[in-house]
């Protein structure tokens, strides 16, 4: 690859050109995410104001103070910390996967059945982004409350004999909430994907002596998987960042998530460098998953090419 | 530092826009991270932070580099720029100011102290006047933030203004600040949830303990306020130590309450959803309950809600007593104008107009305890709520915290939201 652009370079005019291509990218990267990151750094590895005692940055590594670092990864390993990472890990992979459930027949069924009406569809499904997330939460705190619609529907079936309570500190709810408020960003790519899916190659299969079910199954997933890889990360992401919804749904401890604890140290003048360390952890968290992703669409290109 | 959420519109419905904008305030605040690295400090080795205590009242320190403006000015032409905390003041009343001096007023609000801080320590925004919490004002002055008061515009101050608040003890003299809100942090809960008589107890804090109250008891998220619910409940009245013994057990007793009664914690738990009945019983503002009867649902009971401050209940518990105040900022282009306007909400119909809407008592002498609630301003269930001067020798005044006590106080708080 190297070899071939040096060759190339020697030839003449495509030396700077193409380059210049990438400017654009490589100045939005570092303005918007590289400087961003190590200010975060310097506000982890900083010092104290000695009037207004919240954080300020360092900028010299050779001056970081690396002591919060320690405080914090010393609870996450022996303390409740780690019970927080572990708790938001859970509630957003199976938000994630219950996002996969509910989407997956969406998707398809809006790529391969709907015909004209699928432009109207997609519409409706992303219609509820019109309204802002918080709004559509805080109605769930109303559908969700001890009199609400919720709770009336299900004694009204005899799911329920009397009301449950979910807004009393309930996983449940804020998986929920999760769910509800990511799953149409799933979907999206996930149409994309399975739209791409050329539906001769199912017919092939049918020809070829499979059953309807294997047609499928053989098929689909496998076409699909780069869109539902793709959705799964655009949803895990803000889930890992996200603490609003925990705090509207529920406002207990026990379902508190990483992100949250972030938002209440940032919010205090003390606790900037905890806040900048934990954002940092999350990060190092979300970049695994990430390099995990990036890695599998290596292989699957990889494997489509050979 | 800790936010109190100002936020009690009469006319607004209970589910309203704020505790979105609150929220995304929040999220405002994650960016404010990033902001803060460019501002640097503004602070120089020089200044030092000065803490009065009610015990040991000190005067804040006079600048030579931070004058006060000249006696006799004329004021400027205007626009005054206000920088408040959300719905903390009563539009009429700076519609009537508007009026009187002919000039505009511009209205700019936040949502918690630790972003209007940042805000103004950049520099580079020219409010002119400011809503700084009595427990924050000796931060402002050594970071000069604020500009010294020359109190010849300042006529009501000591005309109207409770003798001990006209002369605070955390900032001798008024130099920088005149108070301009009074609160108590107590418990409010509904008689129809509750059955017991939360202000006989010899500790109310102990409810929050109880049981009973599994799946409808609600304090603050705020760990100045509710670290200090911890100490009161450990029988600690040193809510401005960190003794180590004292933090430890507060935690542990905080820790506690998530699976015995499934706390939670929230910010609109008092004033809107108590009168609403998601919550029995909530850690409450004196303001928040005052205005927890205009968020009662159609049909409800407004008479079943009722306020202690646990200073005054049998035991002589401990409990927060404090103010906010207003102040003109350093950088502001209309001094004069902002005096003028210190003044102006000084004056006691002025006042008395503005807690009509704001719910916050202001320290005033016309404003009788007693007629509050026979003129019909706050309602006979809810006297508990009135706040007299001598309120301030029964309670603790929440003072600055050092870096490093702050900081401990934070690490229990961030402990007890890990959950149990």
């Amino acid at each position: 690859m190297s070899k071939l652009a040096d060759e190339r370079g020697v030839v003449g005019e495509g030396r700077w050109l193409w380059p210049t291509f990438a400017l654009p990218g490589v100045v939005w990267l570092i303005v918007l995410f590289v400087t961003p990151l190590y200010a975060i750094l310097a506000m982890a590895m900083g010092t104290s104001d000695p009037i207004f005692g919240d954080t300020l940055p360092v900028w010299n590594p050779l001056q970081w103070n690396p002591a919060t670092f320690g405080d914090v990864l010393g609870e996450l390993f022996t303390g409740q910390l780690g019970v927080v990472f572990l708790r938001t890990l859970v509630y957003v992979a199976v938000a994630t996967a219950l996002s996969l459930l509910i989407g997956y027949p969406v998707a398809y069924y809006v790529a391969r059945h709907t015909g004209r009406f699928r432009v109207l569809l997609l519409l409706l499904i992303i219609a509820p982004f019109w309204i802002n997330y918080l709004m559509r939460m805080l109605a769930w705190v109303n559908l969700l409350s001890t009199d609400g619609y919720v709770n009336q529907i299900l004694m009204f079936t005899g799911i329920l004999d009397a009301p449950r309570e979910w807004l009393v500190g309930k996983p449940e709810t804020v998986i929920l909430g999760l769910v509800y408020g990511y799953v149409p960003f799933l979907i999206l790519p996930l149409f994309a994907a399975l739209d791409r899916i050329d539906p001769r190659v199912i017919e092939a299969a049918r020809d070829l002596g499979a059953s309807p079910a294997q047609a499928f199954y053989r098929v689909t997933p496998p076409l699909s998987s780069q869109g539902m890889l793709a959705g799964c990360v655009i949803i895990t992401l803000p889930m890992f960042g996200d603490y609003y919804t925990a705090t509207l749904l529920s406002g207990s401890p026990k379902t508190n998530m990483i992100s949250k604890l972030i938002e209440q140290n940032i919010n205090a003048s003390a606790g900037g460098n905890t806040g900048a360390v934990l954002t940092i952890l999350l990060m190092v968290c979300v970049g695994l998953l990430m390099t995990y992703y990036l890695y599998s669409v290596a292989r699957a290109t990889r494997e489509a090419r050979s | 530092m800790a936010f109190h959420p100002r936020e009690r519109p009469i006319w607004r419905p209970p589910m309203s826009r704020r505790e979105a904008l609150r929220l995304m305030a929040g999220a405002a605040a994650a960016g404010g991270l990033l902001a803060g690295c460019g501002a640097g400090s503004s602070s120089s080795s020089a200044a030092r932070v000065i803490v009065g205590t009610r015990k040991d009242p000190a005067k804040q320190p006079l600048y030579d580099d931070n004058p006060m403006i000249d006696s006799g000015l004329e004021p400027e032409k205007g626009p005054l720029r206000v920088y408040n905390w959300a719905d903390y003041v009563y539009q009429r009343v700076l519609k009537d100011f508007e009026k009187e001096f002919g000039v505009e007023v511009e209205l700019t609000t936040f949502y918690n102290l630790e972003e209007a801080t940042r805000k103004l320590r950049t520099g580079k925004v020219n409010f002119d006047v400011f809503v700084p919490t009595a427990e924050i004002i000796p931060k402002f002055v050594a970071g000069k933030l604020l500009q010294p008061l020359n109190r010849d515009y300042l006529s009501n101050l000591k005309k109207n203004v409770w003798p001990m608040l006209a002369d605070p003890y955390y900032d001798g003299g008024s130099r920088y600040t005149v108070p301009y809100t009074v609160y108590l942090t107590g418990i409010g809960w509904r008689t129809d949830m509750v059955s017991a008589d939360i202000a006989a107890m010899d500790n109310p804090w102990e409810a929050f303990w109880d049981p009973e109250y599994k799946g409808i008891a609600g304090l603050y998220d705020d760990y100045r306020e509710t670290v200090g619910v911890g100490m009161y409940k450990n029988g600690i009245t040193d809510i401005n130590g960190d003794k180590p013994g004292d933090l430890a057990a507060t935690r542990d007793s905080l820790v506690e309450l998530t699976n015995l009664v499934d706390i939670r914690y929230t910010i609109d738990g008092a004033y809107a959803k108590l009168p609403e009945g998601v919550f029995g019983i909530h850690h409450a503002w004196s303001g928040d309950m005052v205005n927890a009867p205009y968020y009662m649902p159609k049909g409800g009971d407004p008479s079943v809600l009722r306020y202690v401050w646990p200073p005054k209940a049998q035991g002589r518990a401990g409990g927060y007593v404090s103010n906010d105040s207003l102040a003109v900022l350093k950088g502001a282009e209309h001094p004069v104008l902002a005096h003028m306007f210190l003044n102006y909400m000084l004056g006691d119909k002025v006042a008395i107009k503005n807690f009509s809407w704001n719910a916050y008592q202001p320290p005033i002498n016309t404003l009788k305890p007693d007629s509050l609630v026979s003129d019909g301003m706050i309602r006979e269930n809810l006297a508990s709520t009135v706040i007299e001067q001598d309120d301030f020798d029964m309670g603790q005044t929440p003072q600055q915290l050092t870096p490093e006590q702050d900081k401990r106080w934070l690490d229990a708080w961030s402990r007890v939201q890990q959950g149990g």
